[in-house]
């Protein structure tokens, strides 16, 4: 009569070994790590159908990719220094996330504004390479390999304003030393979200600016069109 | 420690004010009214427009139509019901309001985020609605949007209309997407003591899965949105190839309308599902109770949902056969669309064997759950005639589809929509719909949808196109088409009437209809062991409750009733079966327990 054992074939419920912060369930996460990663798993399926999207349209025969030669983005040295800015910026967050559990307030707050200082370095060297591509004479709809361009880097820049947002008030709080619970939660869930915007960054940086011959080959396995 | 140990340490803090309560509410069962009733009002304005429409085809002269205004209607109707209505319905109104009463949790796990998704739905509707006030019009490009022609001069609302509709569906994404964030997390986080996952009733299994599809299908429809968005407004080249319009070249080249195909039917399909699973989710637990059977083949249940959501996602290029297609890829959608209707027929069954000698009640929520086994099946057959190659080019531009559609989209998921609203009106409101009027509404609406439906098939192989304002000249269409047409709409207008007995059903009851006690059905899950009727803020009490078995356990052998509590612990039913039997005893055969 009793369904109890029967019915308990996948009991992701319980879990007795609890973070000191949060509340514990799926997995072992808590309830705000696991939104985050649902969050993450929606802002992929975005960013990988536009990226597909573009692989498709690139088999269209008025596509330039903007790192053809005779075109500017085949100087990606720019796109590397803002690489590289954006590579500080999760490692500063990493950083932080570690001095959390050291339990380093000054160590902390160097993580963060470090973090912070990189982040927004990056995307005024990415809205340097918009204007390198404005005064070359490559708008947003002069080509379609352009129009992706900026609406892919600019997707990319709001998911990071997005996270500065949170950024701002945790740095706030972690200056005025005031709820020490939330800076360390929130650090934690910034430090995942910044490395999962570099991953993606890079990805976005193959795709966009990556060798055509590569980028071409790529597009004719998409080319259902 | 786990998420439902802290819900029960941490103090309530019910809101005092009118505002905070009723309006700027964090309470998942006031924003799930606030859904539904939003998605209701949109559902009436679209119920409008499709009886407007049929009288234009079936009573051509009665008003005063032109083409274009019949476009934008039919536009209208079609993305108002199926974004605006079954999934605000389905995920804000059923979701908001089951998931955590099913799951005993006291909310949502992000109130806050819970109270802004629906304000930015609300946003969306009114965007949406906007349209039909700015010049040109809403847009009437069709509900699939197709560009090049959606945004080129000629069609109806190419002005305005076609952006406010891509600006409103991206709000409804966003607003989607807070909703979904939280049924997901809730479900994953904020079960009770007990409640493990293969105990949750299945629909809370529908709807979750159908979150997480939606989750991943509705970006496919927010990059379409934004890249016709920029073709439209600054003229990129996304979608929108070299054209001549009105004599004029235009500014695009190179852009390609099947990509826009591609990404709508990736979003359009799952969309299907994120209709249909709810709803088998809710059949499933209305037919459960109401037939005083435990579900046949849970288990299997489950995992036909599973499948059916992983299936949605490779089954989309059947909606483009007559887009023009490498042929491999014609069988290969063809394929996967009749694979998805294993598990589908799965789920069918399992509800037939679950009537099966059942002590079947056939209640209000009952009859429309049989009617919906019924529809689906239907809707599900000539499914598969159109999900063959072969079959589905020559039917694809007439009523044939239009009726299949309409059966398995349409009608389908609204009977559970209906189904759903008597069954769990007692909880939501504390009163009992009116019966009497529940079954006229029920007999009408099911035999009404059938009178129109069925003659479209006919009417579809007879060669009758879609998508025409007007059929008088065309020689190729008997006089009998005509006289079905006068038929169909004569009953559309009856049946869209009809409607109204609900509406004046929910009101009514409201204030008269008779006062339901806790859980009028005698139903094993959590929402009808609620502390109190309608539920308070935070549920339940001091303490969240235990769960000890599943949602189905009813005409248990032994049992002292016919169904047992998912809060009843096997203990507490042998002790009360003992002492059913001492009193038994001491009665003597044939005299009941006077307190059982």
């Amino acid at each position: 009569m009793d369904k109890t054992v029967n019915r308990s074939m996948m009991n992701f419920s319980r879990n007795s070994t609890a973070p000191a912060l949060s509340s514990s369930g799926f997995m072992g996460q808590s309830t705000e790590k696991i939104a985050l990663y649902v969050m993450l798993g929606v802002v992929s399926s975005l960013f990988m159908l536009f990226m597909l999207a573009y692989l498709i349209r690139s088999n269209v025969g008025d596509w330039e990719t903007l790192s053809q030669p005779w075109n500017p983005l085949s100087n990606r040295s720019q796109l590397w220094l803002n690489t590289a800015m954006l590579l500080c910026s999760s490692i500063s967050f990493e950083y932080a996330r570690r001095m959390v559990r050291s339990d380093n307030e000054a160590g902390i707050l160097r993580g963060l504004m470090l973090a912070g200082l990189f982040a927004i370095t990056f995307l005024i060297g990415q809205i340097s390479v918009w204007q390198q591509l404005i005064d070359h004479g490559y708008y947003l709809n002069t080509n379609p390999a352009n129009s992706f361009f900026y609406v892919l880097t600019a997707l990319h820049g709001a998911h990071l304003i997005l996270g500065l947002t949170f950024w701002s008030t945790t740095m706030g709080r972690a200056w005025s030393g005031s709820s020490p619970e939330r800076v360390a939660k929130i650090t934690d869930m910034c430090a995942t979200f910044w490395h999962f915007l570099f991953a993606l960054w890079l990805l976005l940086f193959f795709i966009l600016a990556g060798p055509p011959e590569t980028i071409a080959l790529l597009a004719s396995y998409c080319d259902i069109i | 420690m786990t998420y439902a140990d802290d819900a029960e340490r941490e103090e309530l803090h019910e809101p005092q004010s009118f505002w905070t309560k009723y309006v700027w509410s964090q309470d998942h069962k006031v924003i799930a009214i606030q859904y539904s009733l939003t998605a209701i009002v949109a559902g009436l304005v679209a119920l409008t427009l499709s009886a407007l429409m049929r009288m234009q085809i079936g009573l051509p002269g009665v008003i005063d139509m032109d083409a274009a205004t019949y476009y934008q209607y039919v536009t209208m109707h079609g993305m108002i019901m199926v974004v605006y209505l079954l999934t605000a319905l389905f995920l804000g109104g059923f979701g908001n309001y089951l998931i955590p009463l099913m799951c005993g949790a006291r909310d949502m796990v992000f109130p806050f985020v819970n109270m802004l998704s629906y304000w930015a739905y609300l946003l969306s509707v009114i965007i949406l609605f906007a349209s039909f006030f700015v010049p040109g019009g809403p847009t009437g490009a069709g509900w699939t949007l197709y560009p090049p022609q959606a945004i080129t001069e000629g069609t109806p609302g190419s002005d305005w209309g076609i952006i406010l509709m891509l600006i409103s569906l991206a709000v409804f994404i966003v607003a989607a997407t807070m909703g979904g964030l939280n049924y997901v997390t809730t479900v994953l986080q904020a079960r009770t003591h007990g409640m493990t996952m293969m105990r949750m009733p299945l629909s809370v299994w529908g709807i979750f899965v159908a979150t997480i599809l939606a989750l991943l299908a509705f970006p496919a429809l927010f990059v379409s949105a934004i890249m016709m968005l920029l073709d439209r407004t600054l003229h990129t080249s996304f979608f929108m190839p070299a054209m001549v319009s009105l004599g004029q070249q235009l500014d695009y080249s190179g852009g390609s309308p099947i990509l826009f195909q591609h990404l709508f039917w990736f979003f359009g399909h799952p969309e299907v599902y994120i209709v249909a699973l709810p709803a088998f989710g809710i059949v499933s637990d209305i037919i459960s109770v109401h037939a005083r059977k435990n579900i046949f083949g849970y288990k299997m249940m489950v995992w036909a949902i599973v499948a059916i959501g992983g299936l949605s996602f490779v089954v989309w290029a059947h909606h483009m056969y007559v887009s023009g297609m490498n042929p491999y890829f014609g069988f290969f959608f063809a394929t996967t669309t009749l694979i998805i209707a294993v598990p589908t027929a799965i789920k069918v069954y399992n509800w037939v064997l679950t009537l099966w000698q059942g002590n079947l009640h056939l209640t209000v929520p009952m009859l429309f759950s049989v009617a919906f086994i019924l529809t689906f099946v239907v809707g599900g057959m000539t499914g598969l005639f159109l999900g063959n190659v072969i079959v589905d080019v020559p039917l694809s531009d007439t009523y044939f589809v239009v009726a299949h559609f309409h059966m398995v989209m349409g009608v389908a998921p609204i009977l559970v929509v209906f189904g759903a609203i008597y069954h769990w009106y007692p909880k939501i409101t504390g009163r009992m719909l009116n019966d009497t009027i529940g079954h006229i509404h029920f007999w009408i609406t099911f035999i009404g949808t059938y009178l129109i439906y069925f003659p479209m098939h006919y009417l579809g192989v007879l060669g009758m196109p879609r998508r025409y304002y007007a059929y008088e000249g065309y020689d190729f269409l008997p006089e009998s088409a005509h006289d079905l047409n006068v038929f169909i709409t004569v009953v559309a207008l009856i049946l869209g009437t009809a409607q109204f007995l609900f509406i004046f059903n929910m009101i009514w009851s409201y204030f008269k209809g008779r006062v339901a006690s806790p859980n009028p059905w005698k139903a094993c899950s959590l929402e009808w062991a609620t502390p109190d009727t309608p539920p308070i803020h935070g549920n339940w009490r001091e303490k969240l409750p235990v769960v000890h078995r599943w949602a189905y356990d009813y005409s248990v052998p032994g049992a002292p009733d016919d169904f047992v509590l998912q809060t009843v612990s096997t203990d507490e039913v042998a002790s009360e079966s003992e002492t059913d039997d001492q009193l038994m005893e001491q009665h003597g055969d044939g005299h009941q327990p006077s307190e059982a």
